[in-house]
């Protein structure tokens, strides 16, 4: 069990060979955190709050199809989300982050979850 | 003028604050104008008048009758006259916080003039003659009014303009009305999101799909807009609003939770 959730971290911490990659973490289908590679400034807490209005923003884009990814940009950094078996990658970036090599980084993360996870909250 | 220089034709949508209306151009032209309560040549000094204002080149049919009856130079002579005899036309610009901010010194007025492409800032104050001829200069007045989509070029674009209170100004396009309830309420989302995580202010959303993409931009003065087409292949650039980086920004700063409302 915890040589999986290293294994998780580890798939996380990848993507921050992404030039100015800051962190990510992974919520389930009820938005709440799964798995976190982050600067303790963001607590659990704070990623819960954010998780489950994640979630709903993903079933609202999602009317089109699922999505490959969303990109969030605020003043201050940017979020790129991505489904990842029955949940979702929050990748925290900079606003200028490379969206090419993130795609195929969290592309490779994704590929670590199991694509055969039921419940997925996806359109 | 840009207008005039180019011989456009077409709709722009004026927003400024709370208020929104449109200039009809034919051929270089400006023969209709209108704000809600208002239409022809008192609509064209209303919008011309607004400080500050942001400018969408609109894919609305253009009126059939015309209303104004002065030409553009003549109502911005105009507007610059009724300002000198009673001026400021508006209140004066408040803090955030409501407090009146002193106006020292001579007032320059950014008006919508300059978001036509009427060159530097006209002082009114100063005398509107001088600025439309600055503006007149072919070098000065061919800056191009910002784009806010790229609706006009592409094909099989749904667009929308919603204002903050979640009205649809203006839209075109397949489904638009579904699409303006969408980008209402995703921009909300995204607004809670960033308050929760403490990323400050909304910006932008892209949304890559296989098929489609979604792009909605926040504007400063809280208007939104959204637009629904086709995905571009090789597109991955940053948000339409992303101001090019001149240095790695830093960690964000540490937060607190309890943000959310």
């Amino acid at each position: 069990m915890q040589t999986e959730l290293n294994q998780t971290v580890r798939a996380l911490h990848s993507l921050r060979d992404i030039d100015g990659v800051y962190g990510s973490f992974v919520i389930n289908a009820a938005g709440e955190p799964t798995a976190r590679d982050l600067p303790a400034v963001f607590d659990d807490r704070t990623l819960s709050e954010s998780g489950f209005r994640i979630v709903r923003l993903w079933e609202v884009v999602s009317e089109n199809g699922p999505p490959e990814y969303a990109l969030l940009e605020f003043s201050e950094y940017s979020l790129f989300l991505r489904r990842v078996g029955d949940g979702c990658l929050c990748v925290v970036v900079p606003t200028n982050v490379n969206v090419l090599a993130l795609r195929l980084a969290s592309k490779w993360v994704a590929r670590h979850f199991d694509p055969n996870a039921t419940g997925s909250f996806l359109a | 003028m840009l207008q005039n220089l180019v011989r456009a034709s077409g709709v722009f949508v004026v927003l400024s604050g709370d208020r929104s209306g449109s200039l009809h151009f034919a051929r270089g032209h400006l023969f209709h104008a209108e704000t809600p309560d208002m239409t022809g040549d008192a609509a064209a000094l209303a919008i011309l008048s607004w400080r500050e204002g942001e400018f969408i080149n609109s894919d609305r049919v253009s009126a059939e009758n015309p209303t104004v009856t002065s030409s553009l130079e003549a109502l911005l002579v105009k507007l610059a006259q009724d300002a000198d005899d009673a001026r400021p036309s508006e209140p004066p610009l408040t803090t955030a916080t409501g407090i009146r901010r002193r106006m020292d010194g001579v007032p320059e007025f950014k008006t919508t003039t300059q978001g036509l492409g009427l060159g530097a800032p006209v002082s009114v104050a100063a005398g509107a003659s001088r600025g439309i001829a600055a503006a007149a200069t072919p070098g000065i007045a061919a800056q191009a009014p910002r784009l806010s989509t790229r609706a006009g070029e592409m094909r099989g674009v749904t667009h929308v303009l919603v204002s903050p209170q979640g009205a649809l100004i203006d839209g075109s396009g397949v489904d638009a009305d579904a699409l303006a309830s969408r980008v209402a309420y995703v921009t909300r989302l995204v607004e809670l999101i960033g308050q929760a995580m403490g990323s400050g202010d909304a910006r932008s959303l892209k949304v890559r799909g296989a098929q489609t993409e979604l792009l909605v931009r926040r504007h400063p003065d809280g208007h939104v807009s959204g637009s629904l087409g086709p995905a571009e292949s090789g597109n991955d650039a940053a948000p339409p609003s992303s101001p090019p980086p001149s240095s790695p920004p830093p960690l964000p700063p540490p937060f607190k939770s309890s943000r959310t409302p």
